[in-house]
């Protein structure tokens, strides 16, 4: 019998980089209770406002993603369609290409993960320069983030400053605010010589045609400045009606994320042209990449994932072992129901990540959409048997619903489990049973002794 | 974890034992009763009883789940009064988990089991807000550290629970965040020993740093993974189901 990845992921992760995840991700969890306290302390108003942002993602996408194909046209935004990561990652290298373009600054983006744009792009010589702190540290060091917001939260400052000076960015300085300072100056030069700037969009406005991009280091701000072209690419689920509905989103993102009550920059692209310094020419890339699939599933509430990284904070699993341990993009409860999924046909491939749960259902307490994670999940580990996939150390429950089926077995069973009170299954150290029980002690078996009780008292 | 709508209420009632009661915890069943006795209830035990498909469930066998769900409906088939289980994720499983087991099942099937999950209650969650009990009473000097289960958020338990330990007298209730997880999760501490441990011993550590005399919870199986871990590492665990507690303050106070 195998063991499980991220299991043994877990048993050969270094104490300190533990401590230092369950740490951030603690702190994360704290805050944002703090924060959502302090802005709604009538009960019952935070979660009626994640109600909200639920219903809001569940009108009609097709329909507003038409509505804002026709917008952002209006405001000369170029926009096209990858119906999988391929045709994605061709399209953006199609237009850097007729630009004559080699530098590439981007916006933090989980989508160009998702699509793994940065090999693909270094791979036909063209150099894209992630400009968020945490996407540049693990860029540099070709990690990929563990955490969808704070994508190297496993690393401390003292190694980050070492990987500073091994690439030539700084000498070595592990004071915090110099890391920065550091980064900062690396930056700027990144931001004049680049032709190109590929981000993300955390919204897609559908009423005004314009991109909503929320970031905290104002780093989106400075890499339109320089660059003639601007390509965004989304997912479609990323569209919302219009910014009426935004100041929902704007209100839970920041919170949900990191205890902040907005972002510190929110920016608002609405087409090419429109501000002093920014891009000549605008593209947007609207990515299917699996997702019209799940939308048609009885997994299409995922879809309606803000990246807030709240559940992952939030999660047991994910705050021990890191997004790493996923061996996916997207990690922790958001993760083990998408990644499968996105991967298509390499369902199988991820069909053990649903597994890495204890179903505590505390993902689903903070989720500023209210996504049922835990139904979801345990849904995903239906969908597994269904699939035929195998998975390493699972637990088959045949033979035992056939005695939970039939009461004669199940009551001649019970009392002979008293049994094992007087044989050394406490030592057994092999097994499955072996295993659960050398980190633990069973408790005195007394099977049969209530039904019993209950005929003379009950 | 959200409990359906208009529950089915009454005296007349079903116990159901659970499985984890029926093999090793007798003591918190038999409480159990003593207790739903002592508040007027007529118990009702249907011998077919065996498990709620908990375990097959959160294993995605959903088809496994489907079989011991449809075999508990039937078991306690006899008659329409409410269900009484002294766990709150094996409560949880029947009223809210069935359903998600169900989904696709034709109408009257699924029908069968929307209705069968308004009959079920987890024990205090039953107490408080069906029969409208305010106070099991009685004396027991003791700290008691309380572990809410993950499967009793959004119920009723919690509050109800916190409600009648705290109208005993005597007993203090330590203050801590109890609604982190032991790592139990069933299958998942099988299948993942090492995460299922690490996240037990941090759980165990929380609680026992708050010195309880009693470590309570209204489900056998977290107590069951917590005391394992912590008795594995030499150290004592006073777990106790809220049942027995109930009754031995009770009977301190001559109540019982
Ligand atoms: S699933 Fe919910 S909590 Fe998790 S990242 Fe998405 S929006 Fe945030």
């Amino acid at each position: 019998m195998s063991v499980q990845p991220i299991d043994q992921f877990c048993k050969e992760l270094k104490p300190e980089i533990k401590e230092a995840l369950t740490k951030a991700s603690i702190g994360s969890t704290v805050a944002r209770q703090q924060s959502l306290d302090q802005a709604y302390p009538e009960p019952g108003k935070a979660l009626h406002l994640r109600e909200l942002a639920n219903a809001i993602k569940s009108v009609n996408l097709a329909d507003n993603l038409e509505k804002a194909v026709s917008s952002l046209e209006r405001n000369n935004v170029k926009v096209l369609f990858a119906k999988d990561a391929d045709e994605a990652r061709k399209i953006i290298l199609d237009i850097i290409k007729k630009k004559n373009a080699k530098n590439v600054v981007k916006v933090k983006s989980m989508t160009t993960e998702e699509i793994e744009l940065n090999a693909f792009l270094g791979k036909h010589g063209i150099n894209a320069v992630e400009t968020d702190l945490g996407e540049l540290i693990i860029q540099i060091d070709h990690e990929r983030p563990s955490h969808i917001v704070k994508p190297a939260i496993h690393r401390k400052r003292d190694d980050i400053a070492a990987s500073f000076q091994k690439h030539g960015i700084a000498d070595y300085d592990e004071e915090p605010t110099h890391i920065t300072l550091n980064a900062r100056k690396y930056l700027r030069k990144k931001y004049f010589e680049a032709e190109v700037v590929i981000s993300g969009a955390n919204y897609v406005l559908a009423k005004e045609g314009a991109i909503v991009l929320a970031t905290n280091e104002g780093n989106a701000r400075f890499s339109m400045a320089g660059a003639k072209t601007h390509i965004a690419i989304a997912g479609f689920e990323k569209v919302i009606p219009s910014a009426r509905e935004l100041s929902v989103f704007l209100n839970l993102l920041g919170r949900s994320a990191t205890g902040q009550h907005t972002t510190v920059y929110t920016d608002f692209v609405a087409g090419p042209g429109k501000a002093k310094n920014s891009p000549e020419e605008m593209y947007l890339i609207f990515m299917d990449n699996g997702r019209s699939d799940i939308l048609a599933s009885r997994f299409a509430e995922i879809l309606k994932c803000l990246r807030c990284g709240a559940c992952m904070n939030r999660c047991p699993v994910f705050r021990l072992v890191g997004g790493h341990a996923y061996r996916a993009v997207y990690p922790g409860p958001l993760g083990i129901v998408l990644s499968p999924l996105l991967a298509g046909e390499e369902f199988c491939k991820y069909a053990d990540l649903p597994k890495a749960c204890s179903l505590c259902g505390g993902c689903a307490e903070v989720c500023p959409a209210k996504i049922p994670l835990p139904s979801l999940i345990v849904q995903m580990r239906d969908e597994a048997k269904r699939r035929h996939c195998k998975i390493p150390n699972d637990v088959g429950f045949k033979a035992w619903s056939f005695i939970a089926t039939t009461p004669r077995l199940w009551k001649f069973g019970i009392p002979f489990n008293r049994l094992a009170n007087y044989l050394p299954i406490d030592k057994l150290r092999f097994g499955t049973l072996g295993r659960w029980l050398k980190a633990r002690k069973l408790p005195k078996f007394k099977g049969g002794e209530f039904r019993k009780w209950f005929k003379k008292n009950g | 974890m959200t409990p359906p709508d208009n529950r089915i209420t009454g005296k007349k009632i079903n116990f159901m034992a659970t499985c984890l009661c029926d093999a090793i915890f007798a003591d918190a069943a038999e409480c159990s009763v003593q207790i739903l006795k002592k508040f007027g209830c007529d118990i009702i035990f249907p011998e077919g009883q065996t498990c709620c498909g908990q375990p097959a469930f959160n294993s995605g066998d959903f088809e496994s789940a489907r079989k011991v769900i449809m075999h508990t409906i039937d078991a306690f088939g006899g008659n329409d009064y409410p269900v009484v289980v002294p766990s709150g994720s094996c409560a949880a499983m029947l009223f809210d988990s069935a359903l998600i087991a169900f989904k696709d099942a034709d109408k009257p099937v699924f029908e069968k089991v929307a209705h069968f999950a308004r009959r079920v209650w987890e024990l205090n969650d039953f107490l408080v807000n069906a029969l409208g009990v305010e106070k099991i009473g009685g004396k027991l000097k003791a700290r008691i550290a309380v572990h809410n289960s993950c499967h009793t958020k959004n119920t009723g338990t919690p509050e109800a629970m916190k409600k009648l330990l705290e109208s005993i007298d005597g007993v203090e209730l330590a203050q801590y965040n109890a609604d982190g997880c032991c790592g139990f999760g069933g299958t998942f501490s099988v299948v993942f020993p090492q995460l299922s441990e690490e996240v037990g011993i941090k759980k165990v550590d929380n609680i026992l740093a708050c010195k309880p005399d009693i470590i309570t919870a209204a489900d056998t199986s977290c107590l069951l993974h917590q005391y394992g871990i912590a008795k594995r590492r030499g150290l004592e665990y006073p777990a106790k189901h809220v049942c027995q507690v109930y009754v031995e303050a009770m009977k301190n106070g001559g109540l019982l």
